[in-house]
Order: structure tokens, then C-alpha cells, then sequence
């Protein structure tokens, strides 16, 4: 790897339309999969009880389908101009309330529906930081969309590191490294693969949760693969590397229990990748797709100094420390607690959706 | 293509910001979209559970394999326990949509069959059997 790969891209020299534009088509495929759920959310001593009743009174409301109309127009605004910092906070902003409704009113939060959430945010806290770097350096007002994108995409891979990331730190903290023992994802196969399932998946599932030792191993790259998110920070190859070994994790996963995380398997193919190398290739006979990975011009970048640099940095260290502050003080962690907390035997069946 | 080096450093700043920032944030919040810690098996266990049925041959499938539910009650989730020692590890999610299925699936299904509770011990005590069934509930229902 050469000294100039490091954080750098397979986007850079490229422009980034692509790359915007799947996150708001899989951002869009969420909102619309939450505003269905929600659609036919109905409350019930599984809500959670502490919930604000404006929350709950969204479920099965026709608002849910003004909410989707506000939050797939700001996606497509997102997705059609580069830097669009406020179409991706509307489009946040609705995702988040959807799905917090959608929890408040199930018992819990929907985890698959988070990938594409924190992988906006992530493209969005690129773009301020990047926008923020240009004021500091005193050149807002001649900003490159270039280089504006280029930080709103490692914002992107890096919050989906965060993500494994904490996963790992999740066991680790909780049980240490002894969750690598030879029968926790034994018991999570057996809890969770479907009951006589003659399949292929069926035996193979039956086989990890009947061989110690191989639940064992699976369970310890389970630990090196999230933990090894974080190399998708370092450039072309340790992204393409990582992405692909927590894509495979996720497929293994589907394979003993069913559970499936698409769109996080989905935003790990976008972002890892090297779509600029073949796509060109695949798609020569549409002239129109090829334009989306033609050579952009070259990027005129801020000549931002390490003091300024640092200076956004420590600006942003003092925004993450007041968030964390303002949790602590605030019963949001109270309110997350009685998530996944079931109250109370049902009467009668839910709808089925 | 090479990249623009200059960005780099600012890249890389960033990238660490943001991973710190969203575990930070994730842990002081514990759950709040888009923030999440990711904990759902931040867990040990020594034992696993499933609802399901267990039919008249002996065979032991899904409670969504079976339509045409008649049922003297509910099944209850919580039943009580029938030996000393742990709990078996359960997934509460699995169990409510076996318990949902059998309401939402109603009829009069002429196989007689047990509503069980399937426990594997992957560590298993002395005398006791590495998996066991607690019957839940006796139906009769048709297998779909």
C-alpha cells in the first residue's frame, strides 16, 4: 500500500453520485419497510409505558404516510445534489421518528433498521466537518464538492464501523472475552434456527450448534471480525478486506439463525467495494450509468493548516462530550432500559402484517 | 487514480472522530436512533429454548407449521419452573410469535398435539439429560 492509500478511496478522482445515491436508495427502502411496519402498529400492553403518547399515537396514523412523503423527498433531493447537509437531516430526522415509534409501540427497536440511519449520519457529520474545515481555513465560499464528498463518505464507513465496533465492545464489557466459549453461539443457533428444517442451512446449523469446537472458532472471528471494522478507516485495501470479512460474518449468521441484516450488508457492499474500478466495464453499453463513474475533474482542496485541523477536531470532541453529558442527565437510558421488556400476557392476537 | 493527499490527514481525523463519537454516544444513550450498542447477544449462556410441537409420531417442528388451532387456553410464556437450577435461555421475541400464531390461527384441527417448551443443556448437571420438553399446553390443530 502506498503512503497516499491510507484513508484515501477507490471514489477519489471519481465523482461520488453513485455512492449518494445507493445510501438514499437503501436509506429510502428502510423509511418505506418502518412506515409499513408502523402502518400497522397498534398499541398494546407490549408498548413500552413510559413512552410519550404522541410517539405512540402514530401508529396506524395517516401521518406516518406524510412523514414517509417528507422523508423520501429529502432522500431524493440528497441523492440528486452533492453536500446536501439539510435534505439528509430531514431525511435523518423522519427515519429516527419512524423508527422510535415503531419501537415504542413493539417492545423495542428494529436493529436492521439502523445501518442505513447511522450511515447517513456518518455521511453528514463528513460534510459539516468538511464544510467547517473550509470556514476555518477562510475558503467556504470556493468549497470543492469533491472534497466535501470525500470526507461525507469515510463519515459514512467510519459510523459503520462504529457500529461493529460496538457490538464487540457489547460482549466484551458484558461477558469478556470468555463470550468465545464453546456453547453461547451454540444456544444462539439452537434458540433461533427454524425446527426441523431439513435444508441445506438446516444441517449446517445443526452441525455448528452439535461441534463445540466449531463454535468456538466461529465465535472468536466473530470478535476479530467486528473488532476489525475499524481498519476500514485505514484505505482501499483494509476497507475492501474488512467489508468483506463482516459481510461474510453477516451471511454466516443468516445461514444458523435467519437473521439477515440486509441493508447492512447491503451499505457494506456499497462502500467497500471498488466500484469505480469494474462498474465502468459492466456498464458500457449505457451510456448514461457510465457517466456516474467517469474521471471527475481535479479537486482544489482548502489549504487547511494542522492547527486549523485540529482546532474542527477538538470542535467536534466538545459537541460529542456534550451529547454524552446531556445523556447522563436526561432518563434516556431509563427510557432505552424497558425496551425488549415484555408487559404483560397478550389478550388477542396482533394483526398480522 | 491517486488520492487527493492533502485530504488525507483530515480524512483520517475525521474517520476517528466519527467511530469514537458514534461508540461514545451509542454507550451514553444505550438505544436512540441511529445510535445502538448492539447488545442483543452480549450474553453467556449454558442452554438454549424453542417453543414448538411435538406430534403424535414424536416429531418436533415450528408452531407455524400447524393452522386449525383448538386450544383449552393461551400458551403462557412464563411457565413455572419444573426443576431447580437456571432458566433456559430464551428469545422472548420467537416465543411471543409462536404464542401469536396459535391466536391468529384458530380452527378445529382434529391432530392431537403437545405445545412444548424444547430445552437444550449444553452443559447438562449430573442426571440431567442434555435436552427435555416442557409441555406447555395440549392442542389439536392440522399441520399446514
Amino acid at each position: 500500500m502506498t503512503r497516499a492509500s491510507w484513508g484515501g478511496s477507490f471514489w477519489d478522482g471519481y465523482t461520488r453520485t453513485f455512492l449518494r445515491g445507493g445510501l438514499a436508495v437503501i436509506a429510502a427502502s428502510n423509511l418505506f419497510g418502518v412506515a409499513t411496519d408502523l402502518a400497522h402498529d397498534q398499541r398494546g400492553p407490549w408498548s413500552h409505558p413510559f413512552a410519550p403518547e404522541w410517539l405512540l399515537s402514530l401508529g396506524g396514523s395517516p401521518l406516518v404516510g406524510v412523514l414517509l412523503a417528507v422523508g423520501l423527498g429529502a432522500l431524493w433531493r440528497f441523492a440528486r445534489q452533492p453536500g446536501q447537509v439539510r435534505a439528509g437531516v430531514v431525511a435523518l430526522l423522519t427515519m429516527a421518528l419512524l423508527v422510535e415509534a415503531d419501537a415504542a409501540l413493539n417492545e423495542g427497536p428494529k436493529r436492521h433498521f439502523f445501518a442505513p440511519g447511522l450511515a447517513l449520519l456518518g455521511w453528514i457529520v463528513g460534510l459539516a466537518f468538511a464544510r467547517l474545515s473550509a470556514w476555518r481555513a477562510g475558503q467556504h465560499e470556493a468549497v470543492d464538492v469533491q472534497w466535501l464528498e470525500a470526507h461525507a463518505e469515510m463519515g459514512a464507513v467510519a459510523a459503520l464501523a462504529g457500529n461493529y465496533v460496538d457490538a464487540v465492545g457489547s460482549k466484551l464489557l458484558h461477558v469478556g472475552a470468555h463470550w468465545a466459549n464453546d456453547t453461547t453461539l451454540r444456544s444462539i443457533v439452537l434458540a433461533h434456527h427454524t425446527l426441523g428444517d431439513p435444508s441445506l442451512a438446516g444441517r449446517y446449523a445443526a452441525f455448528v450448534a452439535g461441534n463445540a469446537p466449531v463454535a468456538q472458532a466461529l465465535s472468536i472471528a466473530t470478535l476479530l471480525v467486528q473488532g476489525g471494522a475499524c481498519l476500514m478507516l485505514l484505505g482501499l485495501r483494509w476497507r475492501l478486506i474488512a467489508g468483506l470479512a463482516i459481510f461474510l460474518f453477516h451471511s454466516n449468521v443468516e445461514l444458523l439463525t435467519g437473521i439477515g441484516y440486509g441493508p447492512a450488508r447491503t451499505l457494506l457492499l456499497l462502500f467497500c467495494l471498488p466500484w469505480p474500478r469494474f462498474m465502468p466495464q459492466l456498464v458500457r453499453w449505457w451510456p448514461r450509468a457510465r457517466t456516474l463513474f467517469e474521471p471527475a475533474h481535479p479537486v482544489t482542496k482548502p489549504s487547511l493548516s494542522g492547527t486549523q485541523l485540529a482546532q474542527v477536531g477538538a470542535l467536534v470532541v466538545g459537541v460529542v462530550a456534550v451529547v454524552v453529558l446531556f445523556a447522563q442527565v436526561v432518563p434516556i437510558r431509563a427510557y432505552a432500559a424497558m425496551h425488549h421488556s415484555y408487559h404483560g400476557e397478550r389478550a388477542g392476537p396482533r394483526p398480522q402484517q | 487514480m491517486m488520492p487527493p493527499p492533502d485530504s488525507l490527514p483530515s480524512r483520517i481525523l475525521l474517520g476517528v472522530l466519527v467511530l469514537t463519537g458514534y461508540v461514545a454516544i451509542a454507550n451514553a444513550v444505550q438505544q436512540l436512533y441511529p445510535f445502538s450498542v448492539f447488545d442483543m447477544y452480549a450474553h453467556q449462556a449454558t442452554s438454549a429454548s424453542r417453543i414448538g410441537v411435538r406430534d403424535a409420531t414424536g416429531a418436533l417442528s415450528e408452531v407455524s407449521a400447524w393452522t386449525a388451532w383448538h386450544c383449552d387456553a393461551p400458551i403462557r410464556l412464563q411457565e413455572p419452573p419444573t426443576q431447580p437450577g437456571p432458566a433456559p435461555y430464551t428469545i422472548p421475541y420467537r416465543d411471543r410469535e409462536a404464542q401469536e400464531w396459535v391466536l391468529a390461527h384458530p380452527g378445529n384441527g382434529a391432530q392431537h398435539v403437545e405445545v412444548v417448551r424444547h430445552v437444550w443443556w449444553l452443559q447438562p448437571l449430573p442426571n440431567q439429560n442434555e435436552a427435555e420438553d416442557r409441555v406447555l399446553l395440549r392442542c389439536q390443530a392440522e399441520r399446514q
